[in-house]
């Protein structure tokens, strides 16, 4: 189950690290970001990324948890990237 | 300079991931279902129920050794662990023939009676086509298949240095967009799992290195068997004293093993001259119970039971090896992470397989007449549709025949396997005939009837379908079906998606889709 809470996790982090993008930020909320807002969103990204990873590393060690880790957030970025598919769909349509 | 350097990188990932690119995505299909090894091979052998402890299995496969072969040279067992449920046992028979396959092997339950499965190489036979392919020496396998990967990992490290915007493209997959979306489906899959891909391709050289680069062993050691002794403590067997001394009970031995490496569990058993005085029993710790491959080993003395002392990967170098295949071979893996390996693997297969079409997709506008492409332009289009729709159905076809092939026909486990080649090379020559369009609608969608068949054949054959296999709480099985449904699912869609683009192309002149593509 723990694997469940970290994909959640990091794909809230590549949300946050999207968001912090222009590209992104329409579909995802509707409107342009102001840079600083931006800056936070990339911050507050990176920080859940490394809190997924000190999470593994603390309930698995080093080692395994690391690995762990590694395939967690490829899991969360593939999630994102469906999040940011279906919203763009949304407001295209 | 910047420039120049990005489109000769260019140039050379597109021509190193071309060349042996469909062996590749062979290598990363099968790789990827053999990280379900074990499991296949449960789902392949229906028979096969509940689960064993492996101290009584040990118990059993030594009351079963004892009476098939007690004269043997050596008996090799392989314990259940928490992913299997029998004990296999191999043994070199006394009179020093080597005997034939399936006269000095068995599968066992944990009381030791040989169970009668049907006759499959399961999951193993995925696992050994990875590296050693079929129908042909190991060794030249072996040597293309590392080839093959020194080809992927340049082709990795290229393409990071061909890819424009990493971090600006890497949200970006968008469908129904012609080339672009297949340069984004191969970029995303290349890209979010790219840590994976260079794990697995460079671990995967390391776990054949010592052969490829046999040179070190070979100025440092007079021979490879003294290399083996030195450096793994595989020491040759003694001579038969010719004193009967039964073997002691291993259960202890085990136990004792298991403390010393820090409650780690014993994997496997090999006893040299068993019931002899002069009889050694080596136990090598389970791959499951640490990332490190290469399992510490403890000796003792079969006779009285007396620890020999044992061996570890010791050394920088072959601690790093060791880690490096059990990174690569993934068998530490507990169920989460497994399916964490097992999705990356398929993003691999599919970024492979992107790769290969995104090839053709791109030329396709630039060809001179579209309708008539040149002998390069056929063949890998051919060689496309032999690769990936022709291998899917090859699988498909495989786990069919296990459930199909009558029970006591002879050389069953190679009849399947059999079954897999003529189903991939039926489907490869059924694209050469055909026009291109037609060719990938139709196999395509054989390969996603031939997964679609799979849970539907299961469940008349056997006892363990779908909703029984619910009922029972045998997630094996529920998930072996769900996959095989996910992949009847995606190839089905893809048939569907390259029947519209076809039908689209048809209703609207081709230049302007070319056009088209160019301008955004």
């Amino acid at each position: 189950m723990i694997h469940v809470l970290a994909i959640a996790l990091a794909c809230a982090a590549f949300l946050m690290l999207a968001v912090s993008m222009k590209r992104h930020q329409r579909d995802l909320v509707g409107r342009s970001v102001p840079e600083a807002r931006a800056r936070l969103a990339r911050i507050a990204g990176w920080l859940l990324i490394a809190l997924c990873w000190a999470l593994e590393g603390w309930l698995l060690g080093p080692a395994l948890g690391t690995i762990v880790w590694i395939g967690e957030i490829s899991m969360g970025a593939w999630l994102a990237i469906a999040v940011i598919n279906w919203r763009s769909g949304r407001s295209t349509r | 300079m910047k420039d120049s350097l990005r489109q000769s990188m260019a140039l050379f990932h597109t021509w190193s991931g071309l060349l042996l690119g469909w062996l590749l995505f062979a290598m990363f299909a099968t790789g990827t279902a053999a990280y379900f090894q074990d499991e296949i091979t449960r789902w392949m052998q229906p028979e096969v129920t509940g689960s064993a402890d492996p101290e009584t299995s040990a118990q059993g496969a030594v009351r079963y050794l004892n009476q098939v072969a007690p004269d043997a040279v050596s008996w090799y067992i392989t314990l259940p662990n928490g992913r299997s449920a029998t004990t296999q046992v191999y043994w070199q028979p006394g009179d020093g023939t080597r005997g034939k396959r399936g006269e000095t092997s068995a599968v066992l339950d944990q009381t030791g009676r040989a169970i009668t499965v049907r006759e499959t190489s399961g999951g193993f036979f995925l696992y050994r086509f990875h590296f050693d392919l079929h129908y042909m020496p190991v060794l030249w396998a072996r040597y293309l298949v590392g080839i093959a990967a020194m080809f992927m990992l340049t082709a990795i490290l290229s393409g990071i240095v061909t890819h424009k915007k990493i971090f600006a493209d890497f949200f970006m997959l968008r469908f129904g967009k012609g080339q672009r979306s297949w340069l984004d489906a191969h970029n995303v899959t290349a890209v979010i799992a790219l840590p994976f891909h260079l794990m697995i391709t460079f671990t995967g050289l390391v776990t054949l290195a010592s052969m490829y680069m046999p040179w070190g062993i070979a100025a440092n050691y007079a021979s490879p068997a003294v290399f083996q002794e030195q450096v793994f403590g595989r020491e040759p067997a003694a001579e038969r004293s010719g004193r009967a001394q039964p073997l002691v009970d291993l259960a202890p031995l085990m136990r004792a093993a298991s403390a010393g490496w820090g409650g780690k569990q014993v994997g496997y058993i090999s006893v040299t001259n068993p019931g002899d005085a002069t009889a050694r029993v080596l136990l090598t710790r389970s791959p499951g119970a640490a990332i490190a491959a290469r399992g510490e080993t403890a000796a003792f003395a079969g006779a009285t039971g007396k620890a020999l002392g044992g061996h570890t990967a010791s050394g920088a170098a072959l601690a790093t090896e060791s880690v490096m295949i059990g990174l690569h071979t993934g068998r530490f893996a507990q169920w989460g992470l497994r399916w964490l390996y097992f999705l990356s693997g398929i993003g691999g297969t599919i970024m492979v397989g992107s790769g290969l079409v995104l090839w053709t997709v791109k030329r396709r506008a630039r060809l001179p007449d579209p309708a008539r492409p040149h002998f390069g332009f056929r063949l890998v289009e051919r060689l496309n549709i032999a690769a990936i729709p022709g291998l899917a159905t090859g699988l498909a076809v495989y786990f069919l025949a296990n459930r199909l092939l009558p029970g006591d026909l002879a050389q069953r486990a190679d009849r399947e396997i059999d079954s897999l080649f003529l189903a991939w090379l039926a489907v490869g020559l059924w694209g050469m005939v055909r026009p291109a369009g037609r060719a990938w609608t139709e196999t395509l969608a054989l390969a996603g009837a031939c997964f679609a068949a799979v849970p539907v054949v299961n469940a008349l054959t056997t006892s363990r379908g779908f909703a029984a296999s619910i009922m029972n709480g045998d997630w094996l099985f529920v998930a072996f079906d769900v996959v095989m449904i996910a992949l009847a699912a995606s190839f089905l869609h893809a048939a569907s998606k390259v029947a519209q683009h076809r039908a689209k192309k048809a209703a609207a002149p081709p230049r302007r889709t070319a056009r088209k593509a160019v301008s955004q």
